[in-house]
């Protein structure tokens, strides 16, 4: 019998398309607004309006990776900033320059590299080591989740102090790194789903989740850290609010019906979808058509091509 | 009532070298070296900015400026 290279993330069930395995963020998408849900991570539309993503955060994510594993492995502050400005220029350089946005282009990627090397080379917080020997960074794990579906997702590092361990998680953003800011993570998914899955699936004795925060602005960079211990019973509980999710998403599933949840249209700024909403059902699809690609998950692609083959 | 000038040292933003094409910049150490130079030059004046409570501009990065020598409290008490 062939056996599939790796599981999929979305598969389609008598021509519909189903999700497999979920992360932080369609999780999120879903408990926000199933419609809005259905449109981004099931049918696969972007907005032609919203401007190109440039790759700005994981640029950031993927300069502090090499600064951390470049201290790891013993290299001078220098050199890893050397090697970190090159990571990126290779490959995020021209696509962040092409950026619009002047506080999040490729200069805004260099400075936080630099400004991020000397605020943080000398670190209480040391990156933990793997039983092989190698740096605990960008660490991707998945585990059963529910009945049948799957949860995924990165750590980007876990950090060590007094002997306990942390999860860390670098968020870039616009916003002052203050008390609201923070507030934004307790509670929140990925910091449960996270603790969830190190303490209770992967058997890690991890003492809470650390926000690594990066504020970028035109001319500056700041930077703030939060931790958030979160007691076991939190993480339990969200794990069974988690499976009633996804029980829900079974329902909307089967009944191919994805409601919408207004209490959500203007949240972040303003869902992208509001105008589609706004229109009665039978004229949606000029708006989905207008201002909307659709560029369904690699996944459901295959499988739509397997079905009509 | 006249002005003191001071004369402030202003930080020349590498141009040429932070629009240099990305691969091209990739493959030279001393231009990384330059911009990164420049860039912890900046660090240090938006920290002096903010430390003496000013507003962060364009020029903050490039300009440090004059710092308090005793703490601005004490000053305004004083000129009260």
């Amino acid at each position: 019998m062939e056996q599939p290279d790796r599981l999929k993330k979305f598969d389609v069930i008598d021509g519909k398309p189903i999700q497999k395995i979920w992360d932080t963020s369609s999780l999120s998408s879903f408990l926000s607004c199933p419609r809005l849900y259905n449109y981004t991570n099931l049918q696969g539309y972007r907005s032609k309006i919203y401007g190109m993503a440039t790759g700005f955060g994981s640029a950031v994510h993927m300069g502090f990776e090499v600064l951390d594993s470049e201290k790891f492995k013993g290299a001078t502050k220098d050199e890893a900033v050397v090697a970190s400005i090159k990571a990126v220029l290779l490959e995020y350089g021209e696509a962040l320059s092409q950026a619009e946005d002047k506080a999040r282009g490729l200069t805004s990627v260099l400075r936080a590299i630099v400004w991020r090397a000397e605020e943080y080379w000398e670190d209480l917080f040391e990156i933990a080591t793997m039983p092989s020997g190698e740096p605990c960074l960008e660490q991707r794990f998945e585990v059963p989740f529910g009945n049948g579906y799957r949860f995924s997702g990165r750590i980007d590092k876990i950090v060590q102090l007094d002997g306990k361990l942390y999860l860390c998680d670098v968020k870039t953003t616009k916003s002052t790194l203050n008390s609201n800011y923070f507030g934004n993570f307790m509670p929140n998914n990925q910091v449960f789903a996270y603790l969830w899955a190190a303490r209770e699936v992967l058997g890690l004795d991890i003492v809470g989740f650390i926000v690594d925060a990066v504020q970028t602005g035109v001319h500056f960079t700041r930077f703030n850290r939060s931790v958030y211990n979160v007691p076991t019973d939190l993480i339990k509980e969200w794990y069974e609010d988690a499976l009633h999710t996804l029980d829900t998403s079974t329902n909307y599933f089967n009944k191919q019906y994805y409601p919408a949840d207004f209490t959500a249209c203007n949240n972040y700024g303003g869902c992208r979808f509001k105008e589609v909403c706004s229109a009665s059902p039978s004229r949606r699809n000029l708006f989905l058509d207008n201002d909307f690609e659709k560029e369904p998950h690699p996944d459901l692609k295959e499988a739509y091509e397997k079905a009509n083959a | 009532m006249t002005k003191e000038k001071e004369e402030v040292q202003e930080l020349e933003i590498p141009i040429e070298l932070l629009e240099k094409d990305p691969m091209e910049l990739a493959e030279n150490d001393n231009d990384i070296n330059e911009i990164i130079k420049y860039l912890r030059a900046t660090r240090e004046n938006i920290r002096a900015t903010e430390s003496a409570g000013k507003r962060i501009t364009s020029k903050s990065a490039r300009t440090k400026p004059k710092q308090y020598k005793e703490d601005p409290l004490s000053i305004l008490v004083k000129e009260a």
